[in-house]
């Protein structure tokens, strides 16, 4: 039932279960370029490999999560069952976004401010 | 019987459209083509439930139910959108505090677990009221409707 689908789609993303740090993975070409001393961008690229690597393992959680769900309302599991397959998801949303989080204040760590600013510069308002 | 459904969770259902509607006001007049196919999704979806359901109290809570559905997917469209360009932007300040980033998160948890009581409602709402038979008769309609939910959600 595609109401069902769309539950479950709004219960993941809806929930919030996009990686909100994701998008710095996609800054890897700019650190590459912005960050001239040697060190200090091999950290960088380093902790962005991490940052991608965390990232494709969460997209792993949210394939499995939708696949319980899609499997529970087949089986016409009870709110109880769905909402609990909903509350582990969270939880490991919740880990992923703070180890997200330690890895961004780490990549954070190994650039200047002004190098900061350039990588990042179309996301200012 | 259905007299009790809608009583229970007319309310609710009220609730939930003020609320979602107020998310996704701003949003409103300028709606993507993605979004116009949704509602056009939205409106064949509920033409086909008139004609499927013949017990007149369950289509009346259906519509309620798939008219929030729609509300709340248009108000999540929205929130992903701001809540995406809000952390970018907290992101690109170089001074941002942890505490900031933590209480981004906050906020945003805060809207998951309103976001899943709403989702256990519809869930169960939907389950309860419509028969088998009556989903198979949908199932054209429902395919559409995904169709155009993920290509709006994808548009976002």
């Amino acid at each position: 039932m595609i109401t069902m689908t769309i539950i479950l789609a709004l219960s993941l993303m809806g929930g919030g279960s996009f990686g909100l740090l994701d998008f710095i993975e996609e800054k890897e070409d700019q650190i590459a370029e912005i960050v001239l001393e040697e060190v200090r961008r091999e950290n960088s690229l380093e902790i962005i490999e991490t940052i991608k690597s965390k990232a494709k393992e969460f997209r792993e959680v949210q394939t499995s999560t939708a696949e319980a769900l899609q499997q529970g309302i087949e089986n016409k599991a009870s709110v109880e069952v769905v909402d609990d397959i909903l509350a582990d998801h969270f939880k490991k949303y919740s880990h992923y976004n703070s180890e997200m989080l330690d890895l961004r204040f780490e990549l954070k760590a190994q650039i200047t401010k002004e190098e900061w600013l350039a990588i990042f510069a179309s996301h200012k308002q | 019987m259905y007299a009790k459904y809608l009583k229970q969770y007319s309310v609710v259902i009220v609730v939930m459209s003020i609320f979602t509607l107020a998310g996704c006001m701003t949003t409103k007049n300028k709606a993507s083509p993605e979004v116009e196919d949704q509602a056009t999704a939205f409106d064949d979806f509920k033409e086909q439930l008139v004609l499927t359901v013949e017990n007149s109290k369950r289509e009346e809570i259906l519509l309620n139910t798939i008219d929030a559905l729609e509300l709340d997917i248009n108000a999540l469209l929205a929130e992903i959108k701001n809540r995406k360009q809000g952390f970018k932007e907290l992101n690109a300040n170089y001074n941002a505090s942890r505490e900031e980033f933590d209480a981004f998160f906050d906020d945003a948890n805060r809207k998951i677990q309103l976001q899943r009581k709403q989702t256990s409602i519809q869930y169960r709402l939907i389950q309860e009221l419509l028969t088998e038979q009556e989903q198979k008769q949908l199932n054209r309609h429902n395919n559409k409707l995904i169709e155009s939910f993920i290509n709006s959600l994808n548009a976002t």
